[in-house]
């Protein structure tokens, strides 16, 4: 059966574009979604203080209601948010990776995005960390345990994501630590 | 720790355990080298009191303990109370959960009950700088106070824990203004409270909805039941009657409407309010702009606060708007 994945990312670049090489050698389907955001009314939401860019959201749930996807996996904790909805409408898992490190000035510096980094690290069903500085600051301000997983690990995230479908490759299969 | 303890903060917490992590963050940064506990007495489940709590640095260091209560059964006063009954320490540090301690906040808070005992201190308290993003929200929500300020609220103050045993502590009565109600009966005991500016607490920045802001603000209702204990509370109020000069002008500005509909020259009554909300941002044509788009918002919210203050008045027999 052929795991359809849907890549949520804003700067699709070689991480994602990796992810996706290494998946489809793997058998999956992915589709890399990232809807421009609209500049001018990113300006103005902006000026009124909100942590963008949030403008793509629209769009994004548009395609990710289309594309009869398997799991979602988020790279950004606004993209996350419509991936959440989603993943309650349809019952399907949302993954979070948290590209980079968190800290005290950046986690409500703006309007929503503390509410919007709570839902990603608290209610997606598995919080990725690519890095130890990301996976530390997780644990720091939002008192989580993100397993670390290079976003490039494409066998990594295959285990991942049949372990959060319940299809799991061998019986002797490991979720990385 | 088996060195007498010289300071016990205590902090009571709900429905934000995000940001009590982030405060116990903060506390760990302290730069107080004497002797400190913290004390968070909160309504959490077994599971984040584990994870925010237990297994944060300050708690493997001996310097965290914690007290469950039932939720629904909490509130900030009676969660204080059950804090510095357990406090070990001759001195009570009170801060919030949604406050950031300077790293030299006890450090000077300290200090300066040192030097003044038996004083109560009460430390400054600003918009914490690194949410200033959000103040570009309408409705928003922070703190900003010079001590010594009419209200003495429990994000920064300091106790003498004997004199919080005189004066039993908190009223659980209280639905709000448990501090001011603490600090004035500490007056009246003969307690003396001095300022600490340099004791400094960031509190947090949070925008709300119009109607999450009207919700939160119908707590001040109970206001009256505080000023009807504690009359003196009047001498900061406008003309004894209005909380603040905002409640003052959104009040006129409500008679003027109505009244002018029969006599159209009391339409003069909004001026001071339209006036003074058109500023509220700053100068610059902008800002006024933008300020000036916002009074509907803003009226909606005052008058509702007047309201619920009015609502108060009635349930307690005292008027405060």
């Amino acid at each position: 059966m052929t795991i359809r994945i849907a890549l949520l990312g804003q700067r699709p670049g070689d991480e994602l574009d990796a992810l996706a090489s290494g998946l489809e050698r793997l058998d999956y389907r992915v589709d890399i979604l990232s809807p421009r955001p609209l500049p001018l009314p990113e300006r103005l939401l902006g000026a009124r203080g909100f942590a963008g860019p949030l403008t793509q959201l629209p769009s994004l749930g548009y395609a990710l209601g289309k594309g009869d996807y398997d799991v979602a996996h988020a790279f950004s904790a606004v993209d996350a948010a419509v991936a959440l909805r989603w993943g309650q409408r349809r019952g399907r898992p949302v993954v979070f990776t948290c590209t980079e490190p968190i800290g005290r000035d950046s986690v409500a510096d703006r309007r929503l995005r503390l509410r919007l980094l709570t839902a990603a690290v608290e209610d997606s069903n598995a919080v990725l960390a690519p890095t130890d500085a990301v996976r530390e600051s997780l644990w720091r301000w939002f008192a989580v345990h993100a397993p670390l997983l290079d976003p490039k690990n494409a066998s990594g995230h295959d285990q991942l994501y049949r372990r959060l479908l319940g299809t799991a490759t061998k019986p002797s299969d490991r979720l990385l630590p | 720790m088996d060195e007498p303890i010289e300071v016990s903060v205590v902090v009571a917490s709900h429905a934000r355990h995000l940001r009590l992590r982030w405060l116990l963050n903060a506390l760990e940064e302290q730069t107080f080298t004497g002797s400190w506990e913290a004390i968070v007495v909160h309504d959490y489940d077994a599971s984040t009191a584990e994870r925010v709590i237990e297994r944060h640095p300050l708690s493997e260091a001996g310097r965290l303990r914690h007290i469950a209560i039932e939720p629904g059964t909490g509130s900030p006063a009676r969660q204080r109370n059950i804090g510095w009954r357990a406090a070990r320490a001759e001195l009570v540090a009170f801060t919030d959960d949604d406050c950031r301690p300077d790293p030299r906040w006890l450090e000077r808070l300290v200090a300066s009950a040192r030097e003044h005992p038996s004083e109560v201190v009460q430390g400054a308290t600003r918009p914490d700088p690194l949410e200033a993003g959000v103040q570009a929200a309408p409705h928003v929500r922070t703190m900003r106070i010079e001590p010594v300020n009419a209200y003495r609220q429990t994000c920064n103050m300091l106790y003498p824990r004997d004199l919080l045993g005189r004066l039993e502590g908190f009223d659980e009565r209280a639905i709000t203004g448990e501090d001011v109600d603490l600090s004035l009966r500490a007056q009246q005991h003969g307690a003396r409270i001095g300022p600490a500016p340099e004791a400094l607490v960031f509190h947090a920045i949070e925008s709300h909805t119009l109607a999450g802001i009207v919700r939160q603000n119908l707590k001040w209702r109970h206001l009256a039941y505080l000023t009807k204990r504690h009359p003196e509370l009047r001498s900061e109020f406008r003309f004894g009657i209005f909380w603040d000069s905002e409640h003052m002008r959104i009040t006129a500005a409500a008679v003027g409407l109505v009244a002018s509909r029969r006599f159209p020259p009391l339409l003069v009554l909004t001026v001071p309010y339209v006036r003074h909300a058109s500023r509220r941002r700053g100068h610059g044509w902008r800002k006024r702009a933008l300020a000036t788009a916002e009074i509907p918002g803003q009226a909606v919210r005052q008058f509702a606060e007047v309201l619920g203050l009015a609502a108060g008045s009635v349930e307690h027999r005292t008027l405060v708007l």
